[in-house]
């Protein structure tokens, strides 16, 4: 069975860093199993999902990775999973996409957050936007949720509702649904 | 005449849903003047709901003919209590919005529609629309229900920051 690591770095942006990161990755013979790398402001962050190949363990990779962050400025980690987790394909969900937008004020992300975690929904995928809005910054937030059964869906439906009116922004929460072209 | 502003959230009106309106309403084609005239300021704009100006009418108008990207068309639509009686040929697209000018998301809307409606003399239209044409009909639609292109999304990798030049 192969080796599997998550791989993590940030740091300033620049052009060069995604391809640093890969020729190590790709002359030790690893491959990129899974990948999300996108520039938040001024910062670049990186999170890779790595095969080893058979013979090369963590600490040899280690030293290369600690030469390219040091070079190119980056902070980064890396740790190995246990074959529980690399194989892990999580228990049967509803995946739903949930929409929250309005005048942006502090703690928008942590009241939706919680209530998913109070149900134990799992968060896959978070975006948020700052832009212009007619008279303050609008804050908008699509957030990928897998939510473990009916019950979860339908406690999940009232606790939003709820929310809508204490945090006075829009919520919509829809299926996702594979698109069928 | 009149160059009306063009709401933008978090305007309520635009959460609202627009009661139908009497096509025989005196004020009706004032209303849809307003909504022509206002598109017409807005270089790039091939649609507008009638909250979108502050009118609580539920009346639209389109026309996709003043972009490039037209396609089969009816040139300029003013309708009144539009209802979608088909939609197929489901597809995504992206959107932008007078009513959130600093966004753009990608939307599923149907490629083929068969809208009811009134036009702005009173008589009952029975259209068949396709491409660009049904999309911006069914968002303009959204909007005399309350409903905006972001309660539409189904990913979050489906809503973009617009990026000005200037």
């Amino acid at each position: 069975m192969k080796t599997l690591a998550a791989l993590s770095a940030v740091g300033k942006d620049q052009p060069g860093i995604v391809a640093a990161l890969s020729k190590v990755l790709f002359e030790k013979g690893c491959n990129l199993e899974d990948s999300s790398m996108t520039r938040l402001k001024g910062d670049f962050a990186v999170l890779l999902l790595i095969s080893l190949p058979p013979g090369l363990g963590l600490e040899g990779l280690q030293k290369e990775l600690q030469t390219i962050a040091g070079q190119w400025g980056l902070t980064f980690s890396i740790r190995a999973l246990s074959p529980e987790e690399a194989s892990s394909a999580g228990p049967a969900s509803l995946p739903h996409t949930l929409v929250v937008y309005g005048v942006d004020h502090p703690g928008i992300v942590y009241r939706v957050a919680q209530e998913a975690a109070d149900l134990k929904i799992n968060i896959t995928d978070l975006r948020t936007h700052v832009t212009q809005g007619s008279q303050a910054p609008l804050y908008s937030l699509v957030v990928e949720i897998e939510i473990p059964g009916e019950a979860a869906l339908q406690a999940l439906q009232k606790r939003l509702e709820r929310l809508r009116g204490e945090l006075k922004v829009e919520i919509t929460l829809n299926p996702a649904e594979a698109d069928e072209l | 005449m009149s160059v009306l502003p063009v709401l933008s959230y978090p305007h309520p009106l635009l959460k609202e849903k627009m009661p139908e309106t009497d096509p025989a309403d005196p004020r009706l084609s004032a209303v849809l003047e307003d909504l022509r005239d206002t598109m017409a300021r807005h270089p790039g704009c091939v649609g507008l709901a009638a909250p979108q100006v502050s009118h609580r009418f539920r009346c639209l108008v389109v026309d996709v003919s003043r972009s490039p990207r037209a396609g089969e068309n009816h040139g300029l639509l003013a309708l009144v209590n539009p209802r979608i009686l088909e939609a197929s040929q489901w597809k995504v697209g992206r959107e932008g919005c007078l009513s959130f000018p600093d966004l753009l998301a990608n939307v599923k809307r149907a490629q083929k529609l068969r809208v009811g409606a009134w036009d702005a003399t009173g008589r009952p239209l029975d259209l068949a629309c396709t491409g660009f044409e049904a999309v911006a009909l069914q968002h303009e639609i959204d909007h005399l229900d309350g409903v905006l292109f972001l309660d539409r999304i189904r990913s979050s990798k489906d809503l973009f920051e617009r990026k000005r030049s200037s």
